[in-house]
């Protein structure tokens, strides 16, 4: 009996648990690694006094946590996986709240010829196509899935020793590729956080293309193994309104603007 | 006073894996006089210390106290064992005498510990680390520490076969001492001096077998069998 | 080389500086490690105590056991108590996932075979030149297990030092069970993981020569004790 005893005041002395309060919010790594997420979570502790503990994971990782009732609400780019948390009716709301583009970029002085007016899809064709090395996401990513997407419309099933998977986030996977001068499908924000340090440029990048949409998805409390805290509503009201949207507006990186607030009119 | 003696062995055999160590002992051990078991190294000594102590089990045959052991787990038991090479722990002497007497009061742990460092001529030694003694004054430590647990029977085996000689007589004078005591003890040892010093009774052994069991005055004079006449007259002591 | 030595140079001036956020990490890291290997070692050195004394049925196999346990990959770990852990589990009302105490339950599962395996090396031989000697004086099972672990605790600050190195430097399970959170959940190793994903090698390696200075002023400070303790009076 002591025993147990003393085991356990071991553990409590040292540990702390979960307590109520705190925000678990469960995103992806392109939101960390350009530093936005740490910018709203200063900016909601500022209004509200509550901190955000923000789970950082691929986009497919997040929803599984979240069905599990491991995160209170969801900041994700995978509009696909999205969708099915909601279909599957453990997810309540979805509503796009920022969005930037997506670009492939690659090694300076590339082999791959492309007219100027070349969208993403004429790019990752003319890629397989030469069999030039591609490194794909492969982790579950909405950079993963927007890939997928592209090469389904474009009717290719892509194999063989140019089609690298690194199974890594973002900031790993433009490492690689700078390493292995190889080709990569990259958000317009990370990107900005990391070309500094890598040895790749700029492919094709169409601003206008509005394809890398974020949405907040909250969680349904009737069918979460555990509900959400109620934080998880003020964080989207706030997040949807005025001041969670000037928040993201007013997020710059070396005078860059790396997020626009609200939905991109061309998701579909 | 004595109850437990006594100690009769009948037909006590001891084997590991085919290899016979000890075979058909018959031997008893009776109360008030000094028993020394003889014999040259290999012959089955510790082996029959340890059996006697219940740390090994007989193969065949029965081991018999006079009277039933009943010690439960914690208590001071009615007899110990003093090895050949001392086992003690690191820490004080005083500790690892205290270590022997648990299972007392601490009020009266202590004295008693005390007391058998001041029997054993060791109170200057009572705060070193033991483990960092000479092997004679660790042995000393050893009786020491036998002696405040009040045995009724003392085991000792081999208690001086490392010893220098100035070690070797003044255990020698502490085992005498015991036994003048009241204390059984049954030793067993290979050198003949100090059987013929401190013996009442010999049991001579040899390869496992007891060759033969008489008081320590007749096996000098005459020794029964061929082996124990060997051993004897090889080291000059056959008349 | 000059990557490196540049490294050397920003983890003394963290260090130096007493930058907040590399101290807190340091804090939980220690923390969290420390509360670990205490725990597996009042679990584990009574386990390891019992198999070295007792010989009961099933013996052999609770040794494969620990052995192969010894073996097991922290991110296997990290996945079992996550799953034991997550809301949709046994243990999930308790709330304890991506908090600390998370992580010290991983990494006391992590560590405890260790202890266990590594202890019973020091009782074995313990054992066989006490064990008589301690039935001849008749004293009781928590007696002798005391004055095992008393006798072998300058082999066993070794154990546990094993055991606390393996511990701080492991990230699977931290990593998995602790979510790598800001200010919250963030260790060395996984911050270390953070910074060479980030691509600022000269930060993590930084961190690392950080691990590393700590893990070195540990073993300083542990053997130091040792020694101390075992000279003579």
């Amino acid at each position: 009996m002591k025993y147990i005893i003393t085991l356990l005041s071991i553990f409590c002395l040292n540990a702390t648990s979960y307590a109520a309060g705190p925000l678990a919010l469960g995103t992806t790594t392109t939101l960390r690694d350009s530093g936005l997420l740490e910018h709203l979570q200063a900016d909601f502790y500022a209004t509200h006094g509550i901190a955000i503990r923000s789970v950082v994971l691929s986009s497919g990782q997040v929803f599984n946590a979240a069905k599990r009732g491991d995160i209170d609400i969801a900041l994700t780019h995978a509009p696909k996986a999205e969708q099915a948390f909601i279909e599957s009716g453990m997810g309540l709301a979805r509503t796009p709240v920022f969005y930037n583009h997506f670009l492939l970029v690659g090694p300076k002085n590339s082999g791959l010829k492309l007219n100027d007016k070349a969208s993403l899809s004429d790019a990752l064709q003319s890629l397989h196509e030469q069999r030039l090395p591609f490194i794909s996401r492969d982790d579950g990513s909405g950079t993963q899935a927007f890939e997928q997407k592209l090469l389904s419309q474009l009717g290719i099933e892509p194999s063989g020793e140019h089609y690298i998977k690194s199974g890594r986030g973002m900031g790993p996977t433009l490492q690689l590729a700078s390493q292995l001068q190889a080709y990569t499908l990259c958000d317009w924000a990370t990107w900005q956080a990391y070309q500094a340090k890598l040895s790749l440029e700029l492919i094709v990048s169409t601003p206008q293309a509005k394809q890398n949409q974020y949405s907040l998805v909250t969680v349904n409390p009737n069918t979460s193994a555990h509900p959400p805290q109620a934080s998880a509503e003020l964080f989207y009201t706030w997040l949807t309104g005025p001041a969670g949207q000037a928040a993201i507006e007013t997020f710059q990186v070396n005078g860059q603007q790396l997020f626009h607030a609200g939905m991109a009119k061309s998701e579909n | 006073m004595t109850t437990l003696l006594p100690l009769n062995l009948n037909d006590v055999s001891y084997q590991i894996a085919q290899r016979k160590l000890l075979r058909q002992i018959n031997i008893s051990f009776e109360a008030k006089n000094l028993s020394v078991i003889l014999g040259a190294n290999g012959a089955g000594k510790t082996l029959l210390l340890k059996l006697c102590c219940g740390l090994i089990q007989p193969s065949s045959g029965q081991l018999q106290w006079a009277k039933t052991l009943s010690t439960k787990r914690g208590d001071l038991p009615p007899y110990t064992l003093v090895f050949q090479k001392p086992v003690l722990l690191q820490r004080s002497v005083l500790a690892n005498l205290c270590f022997a007497l648990q299972s007392l009061p601490k009020d009266q742990a202590l004295p008693r510990a005390r007391a058998a460092l001041k029997w054993a001529d060791i109170e200057h030694l009572s705060s070193r680390n033991a483990t960092t003694l000479s092997t004679g004054q660790q042995q000393i430590v050893a009786i020491a520490r036998a002696w405040a647990t009040a045995p009724e029977v003392l085991f000792l085996d081999e208690p001086t076969a490392n010893l220098d000689p100035d070690a070797t007589e003044r255990m020698e004078t502490l085992i005498a001492n015991l036994h003048l005591g009241g204390t059984k003890i049954i030793m067993s040892t290979h050198n003949l001096g100090q059987a013929q010093r401190l013996a009442d009774t010999i049991t001579f052994l040899d390869h496992g077998q007891v060759c033969e069991q008489q008081s320590a005055s007749a096996f000098f004079a005459t020794p029964k069998s061929p082996v124990a006449q060997r051993f004897l007259s090889v080291q000059g002591f056959m008349p | 080389m000059s990557d490196l030595s540049q490294s050397f140079g920003h983890a003394l001036n963290l260090l130096l500086r007493f930058d907040s956020n590399l101290w807190e990490i340091v804090a939980l890291s220690f923390r969290v490690s420390l509360s670990a290997v205490m725990i597996a070692t009042v679990l584990g050195l009574p386990i390891a105590a019992a198999l070295a004394i007792k010989n009961f049925p099933g013996h052999g196999a609770v040794r494969i056991l620990v052995d192969t346990l010894m073996a097991m990959p922290p991110v296997v770990i990290g996945l079992v108590v996550y799953l034991l852990l997550s809301r949709a589990g046994p243990l999930g009302i308790f709330g304890l996932l991506y908090t600390p105490s998370a992580m010290i339950i991983a990494q006391s599962l992590l560590i405890t075979p260790i202890i266990v395996a590594l202890g019973l090396q020091v009782f074995v031989p313990l054992w066989a030149k006490f064990g008589d000697q301690f039935r001849l004086f008749n004293t009781t099972t928590r007696q002798n297990l005391f004055t095992l672990v008393h006798e072998g605790r300058h082999q066993l600050l070794t154990v546990w030092l094993a055991g606390f190195g393996r511990a701080i430097a492991e990230i699977g399970a931290v990593m998995m069970v602790g979510g790598n959170i800001d200010h919250y959940t963030r260790v060395m190793t996984t911050a270390i993981a953070l910074e060479t994903s980030k691509g600022n090698l000269e930060m993590a390696m930084a961190l690392g020569l950080v691990l590393m200075l700590m893990a070195l002023a540990i073993n300083i400070l542990a053997h130091s004790f040792s020694r101390l303790q075992q000279s003579p009076n």
